[in-house]
């Protein structure tokens, strides 16, 4: 039973070593790319756009459930954009509290009656209204139908070419929408969806609908949030889009080419990882046509967004998550290890599968050794401390070195205290942080195959003073 | 002197207007939608220059409450070039006239002398 | 494997960390308290050069930013204020005397710098500012570009505003430069060689379809009424992509002299030709075509049958025309889209 135990350590080890390695690996190739353009004045390069007539106009659809606290100052910041052509369209999926008496209060709202070109099938379309201040805010009303549903409303209902998904509970600065349309412009359509980073909004003063004061938050759970995203975003998703295979775009913000899918069939209502889902899915349509079209990542961080503060919000969002991988990755098994679907398929599935998702097995066997080699002799002792220290290595070190390069690249953090901090949190992630994300990420597999669809109700407090 | 409210949040902008005017008027200045509700409701003005996108209150809504309290200062609107769309609602909530942005410092100082000598 | 080997590699990481990170914060520190001065003498210029900008006599201004510490970065931020937000503010002699001055030498420095991202907000800067006197090493750098890659791009768009007509050649050099690029020299050059650059490309001797393409559509954009017989000459004998440029840029132009033109095209085989001649039909008010418009509205393509609405509803009586079709038409698509428009009619009354 030892020599079990033990060989399943070295596995464990073997593997933590390796995706260290590969996280090193996916990092270097990012960091030419942020670095290069890490002194640019974005306002400059995308003040063109603004007066430019060559830009496509953008619906903006803002699927709402429960968000009478934030969603009329989302809408406020939306009104605030800089774009030539917009409308916004707020689908309100049978919210139980007033997210549409808010938003019909606030911009005076008349009902229409607009028959909407259904071009994909959604839960009944209770009533549409259009805000008699700016007639291009639009608000649908319609019975619960979950978050893909209410997005698939809203293409149905959108009159323009291009639509961007937001939550409800987001933030996007003033030239966020220009900077991440900017690749499809220049591109002059051949990237498809275009996915823009996210920051977490906890702890920054966002007044006036924009960002005033950037400030971390006191909250370690959030704290270590923000590490863990600095360590996805440098490490992961940079280096994926670098190679064209990236899989996630942020369902806190993306563009996408309507046409394109509409073709694939809209957002999928049995998913909890909708945004991800048709990602692979536009992805899968592009290498089934043997297409040039792609998909891009913005770095440059262009909408807030606010982290859950206790910790049972943090879990059941953790568990979703995991669950919508899961679900994603077996929807699309087709294309697992299948050099049909280039390096989509090769690379960007395999890793989305070892990586983001049995990552959480090897480590939670991991802790379960450590703690039985330590005290019930599971595995011998210096087996259990060597183990120990890849694990440190894995979570800490590696946590604590992106909180580096992200200094090193992006420093969107202004004060050398900040650094510090952030710092000596990430060290602290293997002792408390990751542990509990490894236990729900393991639950959320389990999840996946109870398959029980809910939003994951996320209690909130506005983000907007 | 006939007394005018600039409210933008610009300061460049609101400073440029500001200089602009102060030799032949006297000028307050606002920096958000809120402030210029405030000092529209506490003073009488001659002439209140609006933005149109303003933090807090956007010029438009700004302009409805105050036509809402009875207030009929005449309102110069500033907006964005090309909208087309936010001129017709501001004509329609009961703003006078119209500047749109960018423009010159002395074409903004020749439509407020016509306005306010009319 | 050895804990011992472990420990000592895990040790040394972290110290290696630790020195990284007194680094990090040191670089952190001292860059926050410069760009927290640049901030303050910036707020601090603001009122001297907004009175300069307005009165130059009043030269406070020049003598503070001469003797400032941060005087490249706090200039450059005022002058970029200042040209956003005012019109002609570009053409301003003032700025133009204010950047040469104390810029260009920085400027001309800049260019040849290793850093791209400096380099490309150099660009930005000088085709903000019009500096004339950087035209020659703009030039001399377009001359060795071999990729039209961001930063040729903008060292055509810079050189434009310039007034340099080197630019659409140099785009030419490259067979698959977007039409978005020749629109965006268009734009920039001064209008007379606008014109005169127009005119060749519509004439276009060496058929560059990508450059007549943005011939005609900034033409529509911009309304120069004066090259419609050209575009209505275009529509009688070209085919396909380029017939398509021309209505759309009619329609944007609003204008057509003989509006009898526009009947093979209502009823052409393509669709996008059928949809905007919809709309040029509805947007110039051309009443004769209210009967061809019914029909459209039954077309197959939803695109037309939206337009042919969208054109419907721009007639003095299009509200009663629409609700008389979304009641009698005998397709029942074009039912749906009547009422669609019906309605909306209804929701911008209020």
């Amino acid at each position: 039973m030892q020599t079990f135990f033990q060989f399943t350590a070295y596995i464990v080890i073997a593997y933590m070593l390796f995706s260290s390695l590969s996280y090193l690996g996916f990092f270097m190739l990012a960091f030419r790319k942020v670095k290069r353009e890490d002194q640019l004045d974005k306002t400059e390069s995308t003040e063109d756009l603004i007066g430019n007539l060559n830009t496509y106009p953008v619906s903006i659809i803002v699927p709402a459930y429960n968000e009478e606290v934030g969603v009329t100052s989302t809408v406020r910041s939306l009104l605030a954009l800089e774009y030539p052509e917009k409308e916004i369209i707020v689908v309100d999926d049978g919210s139980k509290d007033k997210t549409s008496e808010r938003m019909i209060e606030e911009f005076q709202m008349k009902q229409i009656p607009f028959a909407v070109r259904m071009h994909i099938e959604t839960a009944e379309v209770e009533a549409i209204y259009q805000s008699s201040i700016f007639p291009y805010i639009r608000l649908i009303k319609k019975a619960n139908g979950g978050k893909a549903d209410a997005l698939n409303a809203g293409i149905n209902l959108s009159s323009y070419p291009y639509f961007c998904a937001i939550d409800g509970d987001s933030i996007v600065e003033n030239d966020g929408l220009l900077k991440t349309m900017k690749p499809i412009i220049e591109s002059d359509g051949q990237i498809i969806v275009t996915g823009g980073s996210v920051r977490i909004a906890n702890g920054s003063t966002i007044s006036r609908s924009k960002v005033e004061a950037i400030d971390l938050p006191k909250s370690p759970v959030v704290l270590m949030q923000i590490v863990e995203y600095f360590r996805a975003f440098l490490i992961g998703r940079l280096a994926l889009s670098h190679l064209n295979i990236l899989l996630i775009i942020s369902g806190a913000f993306g563009v996408f080419n309507k046409e394109r899918v509409i073709q694939a069939g809209g957002y999928n209502k049995n998913t909890v990882g909708e945004d991800m889902e048709l990602v692979v899915r536009l992805h899968r349509l592009l290498r089934e046509e043997k297409s040039k079209q792609r998909i891009e990542y913005v770095p440059d961080p262009v909408c807030w967004t606010e982290a859950p503060e206790s910790l049972d919000v943090l879990r059941s969002q953790r568990i979703r998550w995991q669950r919508g991988l899961f679900e994603t990755l077996w929807t699309h098994r087709k294309m697992m290890l299948n050099p049909k679907y280039g390096s989509v398929g090769l690379f960007s599935m395999p890793y989305f599968l070892f990586v983001e998702l049995l990552g959480a097995v090897f480590e939670f066997v991991g802790y379960f050794l450590i703690f039985g080699g330590f005290f019930f002799s599971l595995i011998d002792p210096y087996t259990a401390g060597i183990l120990f220290l890849v694990t440190i290595f894995y979570g800490s070190l590696i946590s604590a070195l992106a909180v580096l390069l992200e200094e090193l690249t992006l420093h969107k953090y202004p004060k050398a205290s900040h650094l510090l901090r952030l710092y000596f949190w990430a060290l602290t992630e293997t002792f408390w942080y990751r542990p509990l994300m490894v236990l729900w990420r393991v639950q959320g597999i389990f999840a996946a195959f109870r398959k029980k669809a809910h939003w994951g109700d996320m209690k909130r407090k506005g983000i907007s003073s | 002197m006939k007394k005018i409210l600039v409210a933008d949040d610009e300061d460049i902008l609101r400073i440029l207007i500001a200089d602009t005017l102060e030799d032949d008027f006297d000028i307050e200045e606002a920096e958000d939608g809120r402030e210029a509700l405030e000092k529209i409701r506490e003073n009488e003005y001659d002439l209140i220059i609006l933005d149109y996108m303003m933090p807090y209150l956007t010029g438009l809504e700004v302009l409805e409450q105050v036509r809402n309290d009875q207030i009929d200062t005449q309102v110069l609107m500033l907006t964005a070039k090309a909208q087309d769309a936010d001129r017709e609602n501001a004509m329609r909530k009961g703003a006078n006239h119209f500047m749109s942005k960018p423009f010159s410092p002395m074409e903004l100082l020749e439509l407020v002398e016509k306005i306010v000598a009319s | 494997m050895s804990l011992i080997f472990y420990l000592i590699l895990s040790i040394s990481l972290l110290a290696g960390q630790l020195i990284l990170l007194l680094a990090l914060a040191w670089r952190k520190q001292r860059l926050s308290a410069k760009e927290e001065a640049i901030t303050q003498q910036y707020e601090a210029l603001i009122d001297v050069f907004s009175s300069y900008m307005l009165n130059p006599s009043d030269d406070r201004f020049i003598q503070e930013i001469r003797s400032n510490p941060h005087k490249i970065v706090v200039l450059e931020r005022l002058l970029n204020g200042y040209v956003s937000v005012t019109k002609g503010g570009v053409a301003s002699p003032l700025v133009k005397g204010l950047s040469e001055e104390f810029l260009s030498a920085h400027y001309a420095k800049q260019l040849s710098r290793k850093n791209w991202a400096l380099r490309m907000n150099t660009l930005y800067y000088i085709e903000d500012f019009r500096m004339e006197s950087l035209k020659p090493v703009l030039k001399e750098k377009l001359d060795k570009s071999t990729q039209l890659d961001l930063e040729t791009q903008q060292l055509i768009r810079t050189l434009a505003s310039l007034d340099e007509t080197a630019t659409i050649p140099a785009l030419a050099r490259y067979p698959d430069a977007p039409v978005r690029l020749y629109t965006d020299v268009f734009k920039r050059l001064d209008e007379s060689t606008r014109l005169k650059e127009l005119d060749a490309a519509l004439r276009n001797e060496k058929t560059n379809s990508a450059l007549k393409h943005a011939a005609i559509s900034y033409i529509g954009l911009a309304g120069l009424t004066s090259f419609l017989p050209y575009l209505e000459n275009e529509l009688r004998v070209q085919e396909g992509e380029m017939r398509i440029q021309s209505l759309k840029a009619i329609l944007n132009m609003q204008y057509l002299s003989d509006p009898g033109l526009l009947l093979p095209f209502l009823e052409s085989s393509s669709w996008p030709e059928r949809m905007y001649a919809s709309r040029i039909a509805g947007r110039l008010q051309l009443s004769r075509f209210k009967e061809t418009l019914s029909t459209l509205l039954g077309d197959p393509v939803w695109w037309v049958r939206y337009s042919a609405a969208e054109a419907l509803v721009q007639f003095s009586d299009g509200d009663i025309l629409l609700s008389h079709l979304s009641a009698n038409h005998p397709d029942r698509f074009a039912r749906d889209m009547a009422s669609q428009w019906k309605a909306s009619l209804l929701g911008s009354e209020t």
